[in-house]
């Protein structure tokens, strides 16, 4: 019996959280049809900064971070010309794995029907030193359907100095487009046993990793044109320490345009990212950024 | 390790291995050095050890994670006549294809590949694949000689090792002993690269090598270049 006890997880410390949202076009509008929740996992009701089109959608995690065990589970549909954006108000945090290391999962899954506009513009994920997790991230698109997003990782804690070296990281996205796998990128990384961290051609021990991604454009000339103009960006650094070493890369890739970011600091990831997105938005959306207003507080 | 020992290929097969491999296929391969030329421009690859390294990065973190899973399921999808399996696992390759430049490579090669099968007879029907990469047709020609899955894992990984050496020796630039040391010490990595591959799930093919991403986008950009990749 106490063999049994030892053995059996603390169910107290872990939780399986699920979301789920439909949002529906309605005489014009974008509203939330449907949203179900279970665990520390929904959302609040949308707002409409742009007018009532495209909800601005903030999905709130108040644990703010994950252990072991953890398990989360977003699924977004947007339905046909629906238009909606998300994002957090705070980083994703994954916590050091407990002794028994059960992987810490997040699950996210994005729909997005005919004529549907989806951008998914989280915080961060900071992964701690010693955390064990997977993260799926999987956006279905549907021919006509318009995609923006970007996910941006710290590997530890570099504002305290704190390296991820210990732990074990496995972070996919997948983007398909009628069912055709158009980008996949599968990051895996445990550096007690792989150099990936390090490596010139992994992350040059730079621990800020983030990926952008714009489209489709069906047409490479008004894309590779859209790519010179974020070449050519002004990109104004930060007020406060502009981070020593930035490594970015932009191209055109099945219709996407994919950005690449490696660098010293999360806020300037999202810093440059951000005006990526001001830039194509216009490009791919025909509507002018619109910053959530939860990123000013 | 896996069993190389069960390689049933016979002499003829091997011989077109060695063809299929051989960095004399008219493929244009030597045009592609797949980012390592902004590597080298960089200083990030600048001596014979950092060559090595980068190669082995991409041997476990790129070959053994999308590459090599996919020649299996390309064999096993020729085997059984499979063309939607086909496709699909050519469409998945070429979605793992970071940038622009990384995807021609794979296209590049492909189409002069179909071009040199045709005047061998050997050639997937046209329209078969919406765009053969050079993976899908690396395959289809072992399939059609006889080539069994490991020796065909063997003489892809033999083919972009020598070729991204020959790179190197180009760019870094390293001397003709040096590229053969690194072949040397690159060779004992293949097969532990190859079991690796052999148990990489369905939902788990794909990489991620962030610099190299950055560097095959920023060579489209670089102001003299030998090479097209």
């Amino acid at each position: 019996m106490n063999e049994m006890l030892k053995e059996a997880p603390s169910a107290a410390s872990q939780w399986q959280a699920f979301l789920q949202l439909i949002l529906r076009e309605k005489n014009g509008g974008s509203i939330l049809a449907r949203c179900r929740h279970e665990g520390p996992l929904y959302v609040q009701k949308p707002f409409y900064p742009e007018g009532r089109e495209t909800a601005h959608v903030y999905i709130l995690h108040p644990p703010g971070g994950i252990v072991s065990g953890d398990e989360l589970n977003i699924d977004i549909q947007l339905e046909d010309k629906a238009q909606a954006l998300f994002t957090t108000p705070g980083a994703g945090r994954v916590y050091r794995a407990r002794h028994d290391k059960q992987a810490q999962c997040v699950t996210i899954t994005l729909n997005a029907a005919e004529n549907a506009q989806l951008e998914w513009l989280p915080l961060e994920n900071i992964f701690y030193p010693g955390a064990h997790t997977r993260m799926n991230t999987r956006i279905r698109l549907h021919k006509t359907s318009r995609f923006i997003g970007w996910d941006v990782s710290s590997f530890g804690l570099p504002a305290q100095g704190e390296k991820f070296n210990k732990g074990q990281i496995s972070q996919r996205l997948e983007i398909w487009r009628d069912d055709k796998p158009c980008l996949i990128e599968h990051l895996l990384s445990n550096p007690e046993n792989d150099n990936l961290l390090s490596a010139k051609s992994g992350m040059q021990n730079l621990p800020i990793n983030g990926i952008f991604v714009a489209g489709p454009f069906d047409d490479e000339k008004q894309a590779e044109a859209l790519i010179t103009q974020l070449r050519e960006l002004p990109l104004t650094p930060l007020e406060t320490d502009t981070p020593a070493r930035v490594l970015l890369g932009i191209s055109y890739v099945n219709q996407f345009i994919v950005a690449r970011f490696l660098g010293e600091c999360s806020q300037y990831a999202k810093h440059v990212f951000t005006q990526y997105w001001q830039t194509l938005r216009p490009e791919l959306l025909s509507r002018p950024a619109c910053l959530p207003r939860i990123w000013a507080t | 390790m896996s069993d190389m020992s069960n390689i049933t290929t016979t002499n003829s097969a091997l011989l077109r291995l060695l063809q299929l491999s051989s960095a004399t296929l008219p493929v244009g391969g030597y045009a592609f050095s797949q980012g390592l030329e902004y590597a080298v421009e960089i200083g990030w690859v600048n001596n014979a050890q950092a060559t090595q390294e980068w190669l082995h990065e991409q041997l476990f973190n790129s070959l053994a994670r999308v590459d090599l899973p996919l020649i299996q399921r390309q064999m096993h999808s020729l085997r059984e006549q499979d063309l939607g399996a086909l496709n699909y696992w050519n469409q998945y390759l070429l979605a793992c294809r970071e940038t622009k430049e990384l995807h021609l490579t794979d296209v590049a090669m492909g189409e002069a590949l179909q071009r040199l099968l045709k005047q061998l007879n050997v050639a997937l029907p046209d329209n078969t694949l919406t765009e053969p990469s050079f993976l899908s047709l690396f395959c289809f020609a072992a399939h059609t000689w006889g080539i069994d899955d490991s020796a065909v894992q063997l003489g892809y990984t033999w083919a972009w090792l020598e070729n991204q050496v020959s790179a190197a020796t180009k760019l870094v630039p390293l001397g003709q002993t040096q590229a053969q040391q690194i072949l040397s010490a690159m060779q004992v990595h293949i097969d532990q690269a190859i079991t690796l591959a052999n148990t990489v799930i369905d939902d788990d093919i794909g990489s991620s090598m962030p610099a190299l991403s950055v560097a095959s986008a920023n060579h489209e950009i670089q102001y003299t270049r030998l090479f097209r990749s």
